[in-house]
């Protein structure tokens, strides 16, 4: 672990399983990087099982700037609230930034507060079940700990305290997202799979990418005037010739249509992108994936083939801009303000 | 629709989001910026929720309805509850529950598209927690039977 002492460093709280909020507070952290031109470092606290590959993977991309500590994803709360308690005295925080979990995925962040009154925090809000909210009596807590909370969807909890604020959507900055790294031949269509969430489930996208390309090839149900062309992306196994680039975000614009699990972040990248999806609601402890999508896994190959077909179809012939915009920017002003109020 | 779609277009800062209900399993408003108020009931609505009628944009809700009627304008708009009688709860045909509202002693399915403004009713309403209890389908056994929270570090 690193042992440095930094002059000012924001910590963020980033613990739970998939790529997601290893994403989205790196998303955050560049965006601080860049409105503060590197005055502050930015330290991720993760637990994702998936956070070796990634630091791998960004390994040219990072700077000395933006570090991780990574705990294992089985680690207990008392490691974890021991491990933020080290890093708030080491690594000078300025302000401890939390994903989605307000109370930590074990509760170790109530012992924590309760050291650090005066320490500026900021929760980035997602959606949460009612009654895990009621049976620990979420919102109180929020209300009485957190500076500031940032909703970044319409469906996150707390909208009626007064330190709330709705920034959504919040995801990664690429500054070419709008580039096409791979333009498609004449009537070529290309699908990008994307292996997210689970490592069960990234193997499950693997399959069908396989499954699909199969089906494209079949004279009863390929279209002999296009050309369907599949890829996978996943961190499932890097080390093959599976794509993997780290954060997506910069090659959705090369694909046609993006299939895989409707989490929040590929929600949002493909919805700015304006890239047709085919997303799955998984089951999860803490998100309701379905107020993002009707469709449940599994799903038959030939039957998702089916939608992919209707879908691009259907783009074909939408014409207006997507009436989203990236927040991301707008969070991180509020976290500098909120920092400029405690001096 | 509307013909000031640019690509300049962005949203001003607390701008109002959409309040058309939609969502599949769980109602919810569609939460897209708004760039239109309907002209029948007043709420604000985005592109994709927005019907041209004549000179006139109203809701995709309204637009379902007749044209002399429209949702209830009242002090509380589209979400007071005094526009809805009674609820009740009715088991479809394969045991899946399934609930509706009367209106003026109308029965309505839940198939019924104009039915689903009427699941908005944030007091009458089931919760999504009631909905857990309800719904067979796999994703939600498995929610159901995880009944602890704060007990996974491993979660999401």
């Amino acid at each position: 672990m690193n042992n440095d002492v930094a002059p000012k460093s924001f910590l963020h709280y980033a613990l739970g399983s998939g790529l997601g909020h290893l994403t989205r507070q790196f998303a955050i952290a560049r965006s601080l990087q860049k409105q503060t031109a590197g005055k502050f470092k930015s330290t991720i606290v993760v637990n994702s099982e998936f956070a070796p590959v990634v630091t791998q993977a960004i390994a040219h991309r990072g700077s000395n700037q933006i570090q991780f500590e990574t705990l294992p994803s089985t680690c207990s709360p008392t490691e974890a609230e021991n491990l933020l308690a080290r890093l708030i005295g080491v690594k000078q925080c300025a302000c401890l930034i939390v994903d989605v979990f307000p109370r930590g995925l074990g509760g170790e962040l109530s012992n924590c507060f309760a050291n650090h009154p005066d320490l500026p925090k900021a929760l980035v809000a997602r959606n949460l079940p009612p009654a895990y909210l009621q049976q620990f009596q979420v919102e109180s807590f929020v209300q009485k700990n957190y500076h500031r909370i940032f909703r970044i969807e319409p469906e996150a909890p707390f909208a009626n305290l007064p330190q709330t604020q709705l920034t959504f959507p919040v995801v990664f900055q690429s500054a070419d997202a709008n580039a096409n790294p791979n333009p498609a031949q004449s009537d070529q269509r290309r699908i990008l799979i994307v292996g997210s969430g689970t490592p069960a489930e990234c193997q499950a996208l693997r399959k069908l990418t396989a499954e699909l390309k199969s089906i494209a090839h079949s004279d009863n149900h390929g279209d002999p005037s296009r050309l369907y062309e599949f890829h996978f992306h996943g961190p499932t196994l890097p080390q093959s010739n599976d794509l993997f680039h780290w954060p997506l975000v910069s090659q959705l614009a090369g694909y046609d249509l993006v299939v895989g699990n409707a989490g929040y972040n590929l929600f949002w990248e493909t919805q700015l992108a304006q890239v047709p999806a085919v997303l799955f609601a998984q089951p999860r402890k803490y998100d309701d994936q379905s107020i993002r999508s009707k469709l449940n896994w599994p799903m038959p190959a030939i039957e998702i083939f089916d939608r992919i077909r209707s879908k691009l179809s259907a783009a074909s012939q939408s014409t207006g801009p997507t009436l989203v915009r990236n927040s991301i920017d707008d969070l991180t002003t509020s976290i500098l303000s909120l920092l400029k109020s405690f001096d | 629709m509307s013909s000031d779609q640019t690509p300049e277009w962005q949203p001003e800062k607390n701008a109002a989001l959409c309040a058309e209900i939609s969502g599949f399993l769980f109602q919810h408003p569609c939460g897209m910026y708004a760039r239109h108020r309907c002209h029948r009931c007043e709420k604000p609505t985005c592109v994709a929720h927005t019907v041209t009628q004549g000179e006139q944009t109203i809701c995709e809700s309204c637009s379902e309805l007749p044209i002399d009627q429209a949702l209830p304008t009242s002090s509380k708009g589209w979400l007071d509850p005094s526009y809805w009688i009674d609820i009740d709860v009715d088991i479809h045909v394969d045991n899946r529950p399934m609930w509706y509202r009367k209106k003026s002693g109308t029965r309505k399915s839940r198939s019924d598209k104009s039915h689903r403004q009427h699941t908005a009713d944030p007091v009458m309403d089931f919760t999504d927690a009631d909905e857990i209890g309800f719904d067979n389908s796999e994703p939600n056994k498995i929610l159901a039977e995880q009944p602890d929270w704060e007990n996974d570090m491993g979660a999401s």
